[in-house]
């Protein structure tokens, strides 16, 4: 019974400031141990939707619920620290007064003393900060300090653990190695934690489950599989991925007839014949094939080590990009055969005023 | 444009008025007394003789330094202050020259000048007891040293020692009773204190009003200002020492400085202080007693009666003032 | 020579030349008063030290704590209200707290006086009533003087304290929260101690200037180690003396500045520039709300108000009495005199600061501390440091001129302006310096960095990027100067022009004379004219 209770509950939430609606009707839930993310453009919410969750901001209308207790609705706010909640800021927020240590001992302050220092200790060696211990923030680098403010969250072991943009000032190459790190030690310690971020690499490589947020909207919440290949919305499908979209017609079950020739597979949208869509082609539905029918003429490349991003023209005038083996070797110009490989044909309703150009 | 800021003001400070060079019409005074004790009477100098007088105020000790430093460059003619003490410490440091004017001489008795005529008192301020009426304490009072009796416990009130017309009070009783005794009658004043000495005369004397002590000693014009004030407060004058070696009696007064440039103009003008004509105003702003015999004072003054004054050369406080000044620290006079 | 500059890591050019010259015109006068040093006055020395400098030490000591204590209490406390919290009334008290500033403690002091002593209205008062008739509160004490200052002072501290807790914006507030704390927690653990340099310049200059106070002390007749100076010079005639007493107080703030900066070496506080653009308050509701309005209430009444009433009645029976001369000749120069000195001051502290920013080598710090010593010294000693070298100067240039072009000139320098405001610089560049330093701290070496690339950079970098995020900074610190010049009396007094009077002379003179009440009224000018900067530059940086 226990078990079925989310961790944490968003019902309905929505918050506006002025006429500027950051939360409509927001709606998702995260069970115990699981790493949540929301993921969307600058601007759509989700940093407003932490806050939220976090205390910080009162709601309009809807319901938080953290570890089965209500902590927000319209007229009730449980202040931040009443919450069991442990946040990482975007840069970091550690108390510059502090050393590393005293900021994380900060949350467990009214721990005993050995306990406290049990537990400072698992948690310098957890985040592998042991030799800063005694440094004052500005002696620390973007990613030690990113480490030592994981470490002050987790420390008082929160049921839920908050990061804003936690990884958006750091190096590509330190973000990527510490993107594994937080998981790694967030799925150790069993930690239920919920994520923003634009950086949708950052998401799929932490999180379990991903919400997408446009407007102040919910568009899907759903694992980084049905994010990506299952793409609730135009929106998402755009968002996500380096995906492009083509017109296409449905002539029969299963089957669309594009500019990339016949494609088959299984509609993501029930659609009858003749009825028209864009499909959405991700750069690795698209094999090259020298002797393939459709030829396209390269636009872009982009060398990216192991394969070349190509950017192509269908001979119906529309682009799309085809990920190809960097063997593979073409010049700006050349035409090239290509043709889809789509197991889940991902449609959208034509929209009426896009009239088909034939 | 900070530097443009600086520019215009540093051009600011050299185009205003600042100091213009004494010319001949003109006489440059460093004055310790306040400007409105003195601003009238110079104003009266300048419309009778066309003589303009400039001056700048200050504490006697800054003006002093500022004499010394200046030399031989000084702009200044005359240097007026009060209290003999401060005007004992300009001779010494040779920043005034001596005057010889018969008229000083007959103007300003000689007990109330200096002995080599380096600075000639200008008005006499009498250190007086005042008493509450209300009290028993007219019956009983009869000298300075007696405040030290114990008939006065917790029944006087002074102002505090750092006030120079206290320090030139003790020091006449150096000289006449030697330090031992004095020291032994300061001794008995701050056993006999009824508060913490007072900031000044004023405060003492309302003090003295309200009950807070029956007997303070100031001088006769913070009496004399306060009583205009507020007629109905019960306070007296009382003359002391009258059997013995008179009131304390203390000067305002000026001398010439060294490096006068217009010396001739500016004894002009001392002996015009000194005169007839200026005396009354000079004393009768501030309510003090002229030192000129032929003046008479203010009849507000007057109705105080008269009284015998100490006839020591005031000069003689100046030279004892440091040594008064230790005596009253030994004794715990605040 | 070139090795030698790089060891000591500055380069030579004109902002450190600047800088050279800056701290040099104040060191002059400090390095005056060390010199006396060189010729003991050994006996006024060992008089002092048998008789009552025991006293005058611990009065000095009780005096300083209490009132650091009490300016802390008062001006954290109001400074976190009105910087951090929102209650009714915040926004006018925010600019009301610091009116007390434009009382000075003299006046303060004779106002006390005047009003609590034994005979004055509020004891006769009492003592009409049953049971009273014996009571005496001895308004002349420790704990009198100490709120009397306190009152003066504390808005030194609530104004750098209150900038402090706006600048810090909400992120480490809200990061304190996450990890269970409750807003007043987060103030105690967080807010307060990250504001402590702000607290500490605010309270160094506080300290400073009660040890260099002798005008409210001597009204109390109590006796600190500033009557001893006076002691000295005006008692016994020598400035030797008085200079070596001084030169101790001198060495006590080399020591104040010294901890200071040991205490901020290691940390850094950035203010959080880019989260503070979102301020977000505490919403006080219900009993603290009215609590919080209630105390601001009672500060700006006592420290404020009543005093000024207390002025305007003394005022109103002084003209009853026929004694209303007009003192506006002497307001006007008394602000001209601020206005000038505070920008001066605020240009030196600009400059010092700036090349202490560009190269911050040991040499810039020395010389940047250096310059902020002139304030722990009572004013008048001061002026005579000023003073001796001017007059130096001033004698050899006209015996110079005499013999070379045969003309009299008279003094140059003396009593000119120029040497007024040379003065006020030496002696309040460490409350200009404090407010413009904090602030360039605060403006990210980045920038500097940035402007760099683009070629911009040296009094173009100053003028472009550093004054414009300086503004609050700069208003801050010429509100402290400003009103810190016109309440200024020593100074004034010995190196003004002839005739030039300003209302803190008058107040002096009069009060001087015991004319309390003939003194409200310069006195009421001269809080008035402070309000003008106070007013102004408040209301313009609540923008």
């Amino acid at each position: 019974m226990q078990e079925t209770v989310p961790l944490l509950q968003v019902e309905q939430v929505s918050k506006s400031f002025g006429s500027n609606q950051v939360a409509n009707e927001v709606c998702f839930s995260m069970s115990k141990g699981e790493i949540g993310c929301l993921l969307g453009p600058s601007g759509c919410g989700k940093t407003t939707l932490l806050r939220v969750i976090a205390g910080f901001e009162a709601i309009d209308r809807g319901q938080v619920h953290i570890g089965g207790k209500i902590v927000s609705t319209s007229n009730l706010s449980v202040p931040p620290e009443k919450r069991s909640i442990g946040m990482v800021f975007q840069d970091y927020a550690l108390f510059p007064h502090l050393t590393a240590i005293q900021n994380i001992e900060f949350g467990i302050r009214n721990k005993a003393s050995r306990l406290r220092k049990e537990k400072v200790k698992t948690m310098l060696d957890l985040v592998g900060m042991t030799e800063v211990a005694n440094k004052y923030p500005h002696e620390l680098s973007g990613g030690q300090q990113q480490r030592v403010a994981l470490a002050r969250a987790l420390a008082p072991e929160p049921e839920l653990l908050l990061l804003d943009e936690p990884f958006s000032n750091l190096d590509a190459l330190l973000r990527d190695r510490l993107t594994v790190e937080v998981r790694d030690i967030l799925k150790d310690l069993g930690t239920t934690a919920l994520m923003v971020t634009h950086n949708q690499h950052e998401a799929f490589s932490v999180a379990d489950k991903i919400g997408v947020l446009f407007y102040g909207t919910m568009q899907q919440w759903g694992c980084a599989y049905d994010v990506y290949h299952r793409p609730a919305s135009l929106e998402v499908a755009t968002f996500v991925g380096d995906g492009a979209l083509i017109r296409g017609r449905v002539t029969g079950p299963g089957q669309v007839q594009s500019g990339l020739g016949l494609l088959k597979g299984n509609l993501s949208l029930p659609c009858e014949s003749g009825c028209d869509v864009d499909l959405l082609v991700r750069p690795e539905d698209v094999l090259h094939l020298d002797e393939a029918q459709v030829q396209a003429k390269v636009i872009h490349k982009s060398f990216r080590g192991p394969n070349i991003l190509y950017q192509l023209e269908l001979p119906s005038g529309e682009q799309c990009r085809a990920l190809v083996s960097s063997h593979h070797n073409h010049t700006i110009g050349e035409y090239i055969g290509i043709f889809p490989e789509v197991d889940n044909l991902v449609v959208f309703p034509r929209k009426l005023q896009e009239s088909p150009s034939e | 444009m900070l530097s443009r800021t600086l520019a215009v003001m540093i051009l600011l400070c050299i185009s205003l008025p600042t100091y213009v060079s004494a010319g001949k019409e003109e006489i440059v005074v460093y004055s310790a007394r306040n400007e409105h004790l003195i601003q009238p009477i110079f104003e009266a100098y300048t419309k009778k003789t066309g003589v303009k007088v400039k001056y700048v105020t200050g504490d006697a000790g800054a003006l002093l330094e500022r004499l010394k430093s200046e030399g031989t460059n000084t702009p200044a003619d005359m240097f007026i202050t009060v209290d003999a003490g401060n005007l004992w410490q300009a001779a010494q440091a040779g920043v005034l020259q001596p005057v010889n004017s018969d008229l000083l001489e007959s103007n300003v008795p000689a007990n109330l000048q200096d002995p080599e005529n380096m600075w000639f008192g200008l008005s006499v301020r009498a250190r007086t007891i005042v008493y509450n009426t209300n009290s028993d304490a007219a019956g009983k009072l009869s000298t300075y040293e007696d405040l030290a009796n114990e008939n006065w416990k917790k029944r006087l009130i002074l102002r505090t020692s750092k006030k120079v017309y206290n320090q030139s009070l003790v020091a006449s009783l150096i000289a006449k009773h030697g330090p031992e005794k004095a020291e032994q009658i300061v001794t008995g004043w701050v056993a006999n204190l009824a508060a913490d000495p007072f900031s000044n005369d004023t405060k003492a004397l309302e003090a003295v009003a309200a009950g807070l002590g029956d007997v303070t000693v100031v001088n006769t014009y913070y009496f004399g200002r306060l009583m205009k004030e507020k007629p109905e407060l019960p306070l007296a004058i009382f003359w002391p020492n009258q059997n013995t070696n008179g009131v304390h009696m203390n000067v305002s007064g000026a001398g010439i400085t060294n490096h006068a440039k217009n010396k001739e103009a500016a004894i002009k003008l001392l002996e015009w202080l000194s005169g007839e004509e200026a005396q009354g105003q000079f004393a009768g702003l501030n309510m003090e007693y002229p030192v000129n015999e032929t003046v008479s004072p203010d009849p507000v003054i007057a109705k105080w009666g008269t009284f015998t004054g100490n006839p020591m050369n005031v000069a003689k406080y100046g030279e004892l003032q440091g040594e008064a000044i230790m005596l009253m620290d030994r004794a715990g006079y605040k | 020579m070139q090795r030698y500059f790089s060891r000591l890591s500055i380069r030579p050019d004109g902002w450190q030349l600047s800088a050279v010259i800056l701290a040099g015109l104040v060191a002059v006068p400090i390095g005056i008063i060390f010199a006396s040093l060189l010729q003991p006055e050994q006996e006024i020395w060992i008089h002092l030290s048998e008789t009552v400098l025991t006293s005058l030490l611990l009065n000095t000591f009780w005096l300083s704590s209490g009132v650091l204590l009490c300016t802390a209490c008062l001006g954290v406390s109001l400074g976190w209200l009105t910087g951090a919290c929102s209650f009714p009334g915040r926004s006018f008290f925010s600019w009301a707290l610091t009116l007390p500033m434009a009382v000075p403690a003299y006046v303060m002091a004779f106002i006390f006086i005047g009003v609590m002593d034994f005979a004055g209205p509020l004891q006769t008062a009492m003592r009409t009533l049953p049971g009273f008739e014996r009571t005496i509160i001895e308004v002349r004490s420790t704990p009198f003087v100490i709120l009397c200052i306190s009152l003066t002072l504390y808005p030194y501290v609530y104004l750098l304290s209150r900038s402090a807790f706006l600048s810090q914006g909400r992120l480490l507030i809200e990061a304190a929260r996450t990890l269970g704390l409750t807003p007043l927690a987060a103030f105690w653990r967080v807010a307060l101690p990250m504001a402590r340099p702000w607290i500490a310049s605010g309270l160094t200059l506080v300290l400073m200037e009660t040890l260099a106070d002798f005008g409210a002390v001597s009204i109390f007749n109590y006796d600190t180690f500033t009557t001893a100076i006076y002691k000295a010079w005006f008692g016994f005639f020598s400035l030797q003396a008085a200079a070596q007493l001084s030169s101790v107080l001198v060495v006590f703030a080399i020591v104040l500045v010294l901890i200071d900066t040991m205490y901020r070496s290691r940390m850094r506080y950035f203010s959080s520039a880019r989260s503070s653009s979102v301020h977000s308050r505490i919403t006080l509701r219900g009993g603290k709300a009215y609590a919080a309005t209630c105390y601001c209430s009672i500060v700006v009444i006592v420290a404020f108000v009543l005093p000024v009433i207390q002025l305007v009645l003394w005022v109103i029976k002084a003209g009853g009495a026929g004694h209303l001369p007009n003192y506006m000749t002497q307001t006007g120069r008394t602000l001209l005199l601020g206005s000038g000195a505070a920008l001066l001051t605020c240009s030196a502290a600009i400059i010092l600061s700036y090349a202490k920013r560009k190269s911050p080598g040991t040499l810039n710090l020395v010389l940047c501390k250096m310059s902020t010593l002139g304030y722990a010294l009572p004013g008048t000693v001061l002026a005579v440091g000023i003073f001796l070298p001017i007059a130096w100067v001033d004698n050899h240039l006209q015996t110079l001129l005499q013999y070379i072009f045969n003309i009299q000139t008279g003094p140059l320098l003396q009593g000119t302006v120029i040497v007024m405001l040379m003065a006020y610089m030496v002696r309040f560049m460490a409350a200009g310096f404090g407010a413009v330093d904090s602030a360039m701290q605060g403006i990210s070496p980045s920038l500097d960095e940035v402007a760099a690339l683009m070629g911009v950079k040296g009094k173009k970098l100053l003028l472009t990027i550093h004054l414009p995020l300086l503004r609050k900074g700069l208003l801050t610190a010429l509100i402290l100067l400003m009103v810190d010049v016109v309440k200024e009396m020593p100074i004034t007094l010995m190196t003004r022009p002839f005739g030039w009077d300003t209302l803190a002379i008058k107040v002096y003179e009069l009060t001087s004379e015991g004319e309390w009440e003939r003194a409200a009224l310069p006195g009421l000018y001269l809080v008035m004219a402070s309000i003008i900067p106070v007013v102004l530059l408040i209301r313009q940086s609540e923008k």
